[in-house]
């Protein structure tokens, strides 16, 4: 059985065949992989430690691993200087995004899982619903009167009308 | 392999995702988010796994499990949190009686959700010290009816020694209120009219006599043992004439609005209006030229307007000038102001609520029988430098003093307890042996001056004290008066013991002038061992002295 403690490295596969090796301690940010040591009794007696991540490009887990390098790189990740690393590092395109919360969310890293839903908060956050539909081409499946109606169901949240009693 | 498109991003994310990013949102864009399309309303909606955290910004997990099974989701739980949220953690405040009248406003934790306004009473120091037990008595409450949609409010009092209840409505909660305001309301055709008690045909419109009858008359009909939710109106003709106290006319049910109009016959409401006086007849053509919407409304007027009354609580935003940081506030209106309420921040490290007494060390060592509490609120002021040379701008630390335990009162309630200059330290050492202070300021500490209504102040100055506590020393006569910080009010007042409320109308604003501790008179139920830590709440001979001196 391996723990990551002694487990030295830990080589990542992409679905396209791509591999990044990491060290045993920067790849307990993953619970994914934590778990999936400790679980595993066939590694190698040299320490090596290797997972398969069926459904992330190469090109995406290659940012989780910069993602992860980082974040666990103790003298570097302090205060201030990481904010603005992972604002420069989050700032990708939607495209992207999507892919890393769903790698995040499979390898289950929940500091990237925290910064991707963030980033997605930020961008709906003060949007009207036609703004969040243009950018997430979301298409609008409502009739005007149901809008309507969840708008007046919801009409409190807005600040406007308050739950009130009457005589 | 991944999607490459980011089109569908927020349709295709996982479930713990995607409240993950909601939880992220406050509901203005989580509504907007589920605005988008059916797919997002269906999973935004009503998922309690969105909702939860959103009412956890409100209130604690043990509290929301609790009232979870009372509503039927955690959406319609965030409604009621969301929409009292303006009401909860002030203090709301009112001038008389003199000895503080505090009334702090907090959720409440009973099984049914609900938000409860509770007293602070003017008290002795609770045998722990500053930080103790406050002994508390309840004002308000409003609680969610069983079908989520709306709230019921009743008002606590007591008539001849025995507690009742006093339904009444909750008017909209306007977010930037800054008064509560307690009216009689008119209602026509099942909804209560005017939005404001400054509105055409309201209730701040009658004579001050008018008002506070009508109040004590509606109160008086509404008094309930035990109250489960539903309407509670008073027909305008269901009052008999023949009795001095008439009969009573109270409508319970969502159906009752118009039962009572069948019944009774419209000359009825000439007998209410014998019943109440004339009391606005004389003065109501006074105002000539006056727009009618300022002009004086004569009771019969205010009845003839609607089907029948009922008590409410209003929600007002009114410009509300402040003396240091106390409101300037009407004589003659049944109303609580809100008293704002700033923690601590960078360069005002001591704003806040605080617990005073005097001696110094606060309740810790020296047992002494009768020591007044005093409920500080230190606030800062600054003042624009008018002179040619930059100096900076003035600022002032202020202690306003909101609640003051002696058997009578020392000073107006809202006098500065002391002001003090914090933008220069001081060289003054801490003038006591035990202790050295880590910050001084030179101030002024109140007096007695010209009379009970303006104070003096002499010369004084503000330690701040390694433990955290301040003390503030008047030069001359070496006073102290020790000051803890009240971190959870909350906690206090859950940890204090309760005592009964006065009667209904008095509890939520008692205009009448008082000089003692009204709180603790009525109450004849109130345990031994509270009332042997107040003692009489007479006036004593020395204050009768006071009062005929000025």
């Amino acid at each position: 059985m391996a723990s990551p403690s002694h487990t030295r490295t830990v080589t990542l596969k992409s679905c396209d065949d791509v591999e990044f090796v990491l060290d045993g301690s920067v790849a307990t940010l993953s619970q994914t992989l934590v778990s999936a040591m400790a679980e595993d009794s066939s590694s190698s007696d040299d320490g090596t430690f290797t997972w398969c991540v069926s459904n992330i490009t190469g090109e995406v887990l290659a940012k989780v691993v910069e993602f992860c390098n980082k974040h666990a790189d103790i003298s570097s990740s302090r205060g201030e200087d990481l904010k603005e690393w992972d604002k420069a590092f989050i700032s990708v395109e939607l495209d992207l995004l999507y892919d890393l919360i769903l790698a995040a969310d499979n390898l289950n890293i929940e500091s990237l899982l925290d910064l991707t839903a963030q980033r997605v908060a930020d961008e709906i956050k003060g949007k009207m619903p036609h703004e969040i539909r243009m950018l997430f081409n979301i298409e609008k499946d409502f009739t005007d009167e149901e809008e309507r109606e969840i708008r007046r169901e919801h009409a409190w949240a807005y600040g406007g009308e308050s739950l009130k009693s009457f005589l | 392999m991944a999607s490459t498109s980011g089109d569908d991003l927020l349709l295709s994310l996982p479930d713990d995702v995607l409240s993950r990013i909601s939880s992220l949102l406050r509901p203005p864009d989580l509504i907007n988010l589920l605005l988008t399309c059916r797919s997002l309303n269906l999973s935004l909606s009503s998922s309690d796994q969105i909702w939860h955290p959103q009412c956890s910004l409100f209130t604690s997990s043990s509290t929301l499990l609790q009232w979870r099974s009372r509503v039927s989701s955690y959406k319609s739980l965030c409604r009621f949190l969301s929409s009292l949220s303006p009401l909860v953690g002030c203090l709301w405040v009112h001038q008389n009686p003199e000895p503080g009248n505090t009334v702090h406003v907090s959720w409440g934790s009973g099984s049914r959700p609900s938000l409860l306004a509770r007293r602070i009473i003017p008290q002795e120091i609770a045998a722990s010290g500053c930080g103790g037990p406050l002994l508390w008595s309840p004002v308000f409450e409003v609680l969610l009816s069983d079908d989520g949609s709306t709230t019921d409010f009743v008002l606590y009092g007591s008539d001849g020694g025995e507690e009742c209840l006093y339904p009444g409505a909750l008017g909209e909660v306007r977010r930037d209120c800054n008064v509560l305001s307690l009216d009689v309301a008119v209602v026509v055709g099942g909804e209560a009219a005017g939005a404001g008690a400054e509105a055409e045909g309201g209730f701040g419109r009658l004579a001050f006599s008018d008002r506070q009858r009508l109040l004590e008359l509606v109160a008086d009909r509404v008094k309930a043992r035990d109250f489960r939710g539903g309407r509670v109106v008073v027909g305008t003709d269901s009052i008999d004439p023949g009795e001095v106290r008439p009969v009573r006319g109270i409508e319970t049910g969502q159906g009752g609005g118009s039962l009572w109009k069948a019944r009774f016959g419209g000359y009825f409401k000439q007998g209410l209006k014998h019943i109440l006086g004339g009391g606005g007849v004389g003065r109501a053509n006074s105002g000539l030229g006056v727009p009618s919407s300022l002009k004086r409304l004569r009771l019969h007027e205010f009845l003839a307007s609607g089907d029948a009354i009922g008590l409410r609580l209003q929600t007002m935003k009114m410009k509300v000038s402040t003396y240091r940081a106390w409101p300037n506030m009407h004589g003659n209106r049944f109303a609580l102001y809100k008293l704002a309420l700033h923690g601590p921040s960078v360069g005002r490290e001591y704003a806040g609520l605080w617990g005073a007494s005097f001696g110094w060390s606060c309740g810790g060592g020296e047992e002494k029988p009768w020591k007044a509490q005093f409920l500080l609120l230190l606030s800062y002021e600054e003042e624009e430098e008018v002179v040619e040379v930059a100096e900076g701008r003035r600022c002032w630390l202020i202690a306003t003093k909101i609640l003051e335990g002696t058997h009578y009162v020392l000073h107006p309630n809202g006098s500065a307890m002391f002001t003090v200059r914090v933008d220069e330290p001081s060289k003054e050492n801490f003038p006591l042996d035990s202790g050295e202070a880590i910050r001084a300021f030179d101030g002024e500490g109140i007096a007695n001056g010209y009379g009970f209504r303006y104070p003096g102040s002499k010369p004084g100055s503000l330690f701040v004290m390694p433990n955290g506590l301040l003390a503030f020393v008047w030069k001359e006569s070496r006073t102290v008066l020790t000051l803890q910080r009240l971190k959870d009010i909350d906690e206090l007042l859950e940890k204090g013991e309760r005592v009964p409320p006065l009667s209904p109308v008095f509890n939520f604003a008692y205009i009448t002038k008082s000089y003692s501790n009204v709180f603790l008179g009525f109450s004849r139920s109130a345990s031994s061992s509270s009332a042997q830590r107040f003692g009489p709440s007479s006036i004593t001979p020395r204050f009768i002295y006071c009062l005929s001196k000025f």
